[in-house]
């Protein structure tokens, strides 16, 4: 991609607001979904090893 | 001898420490690579000629709507898998995928209502592909719902299965709904009768995101079922020793 083109999508220019939109939207999403599986996983392990 | 392995293969015991084993890496893998197919998409493709950047929506929703599709119809498999020869993990694993196929769906729609607004100059409309998936999204949301309702989670399972395979009569439904209908959306661009209708400097990067998504979510789903595992066998001697 040349420069202009790069500049272009950067600066939200032609409607590129609406992809940050999206991308934001999504690693929210994706990132929220891996914290709290991992967050669950850690403290099942952590109620398991306690009651043994 | 064949099921005895099967079955020793499929017990949650074995598919846990696989899991455990691989799951962050090959989740960790896939974001990776997922990232890159949006770099490439985002910043080393041209914008189109009439919907200008707004088209590189794409590398998200369509990776997203393909997976919210796939996904049930895996569910339906893992269920079907339960209902015939009893084995639990399949019924673990079909419960672990609702949530993760909810949160792809509300994606799905939430990425195609943004697209629709400078492309349609509407952000929803009731055309059949649309409304088709928010009747998935909503099939998804009843059926966590419906497992969350039983203190038996044994008879959960029996529900949840029987109710994935009647639900999965909608997914032909959300396939065909372009070509049945007159529809807003419009129809499949890539198909495997046709050539596709993208050009390949648009193409390449976009199949290249389907992939590393479809990596990327089956790697939650080896996470939310290690949680699922977790819960469903908290009781059982091999939980202690992990």
């Amino acid at each position: 991609m040349n420069r202009d083109g790069l500049i272009n999508i950067l600066s939200l220019g032609d409607h590129g607001v609406y992809v940050w939109i999206v991308i934001v939207v999504l690693f929210v999403i994706l990132g929220s979904t891996i914290i709290l599986l991992n967050r669950k996983i850690r403290q099942a392990k952590k109620e398991i090893n306690e009651e043994a | 001898m064949i099921k005895k392995f099967f079955h020793q293969f499929a017990s949650p015991k074995s598919y846990f420490a696989i899991a455990n084993k691989f799951g962050k890496p090959f989740l960790t893998f896939f974001f990776l690579l997922y990232i890159s197919a949006l770099v490439w998409g985002l910043f080393f493709t041209p914008p189109d000629l009439v919907q200008g950047n707004s088209y590189r929506i794409i590398y998200m929703h369509v990776p997203a709507s393909f997976m919210a599709q796939i996904l049930f119809v895996v569910m339906a498999i893992t269920s079907a898998v339960f209902l015939i020869w009893r084995l639990k993990l399949a019924a673990y694993v079909s419960k672990s995928i609702a949530p993760i196929g909810a949160i792809v769906t509300f994606f799905a729609l939430f990425s195609g209502s943004i697209w629709g607004i400078p492309t349609w100059g509407t952000w929803w409309q009731w055309d059949a592909r649309i409304t088709s998936t928010l009747i998935l999204f909503i099939m998804y949301l009843g059926l966590i719902s419906l497992h969350a309702s039983f203190e038996n989670k044994d008879k959960a399972d029996k529900f949840f299965s029987v109710l994935v395979l009647i639900g999965l009569v909608n997914i032909p439904i959300i396939k065909k709904s372009v070509d049945w209908w007159s529809t807003l959306h419009q129809s499949a661009s890539i198909t495997l009768t046709s050539k596709p209708a993208i050009d390949p400097v648009m193409l390449y990067p976009l199949m290249f995101s389907i992939v590393s998504f479809i990596g990327l979510i089956f790697g939650l789903i080896i996470l939310s079922s290690q949680n699922e595992i977790l819960k469903r066998e908290k009781y059982k001697s091999w939980v202690k020793n992990i």
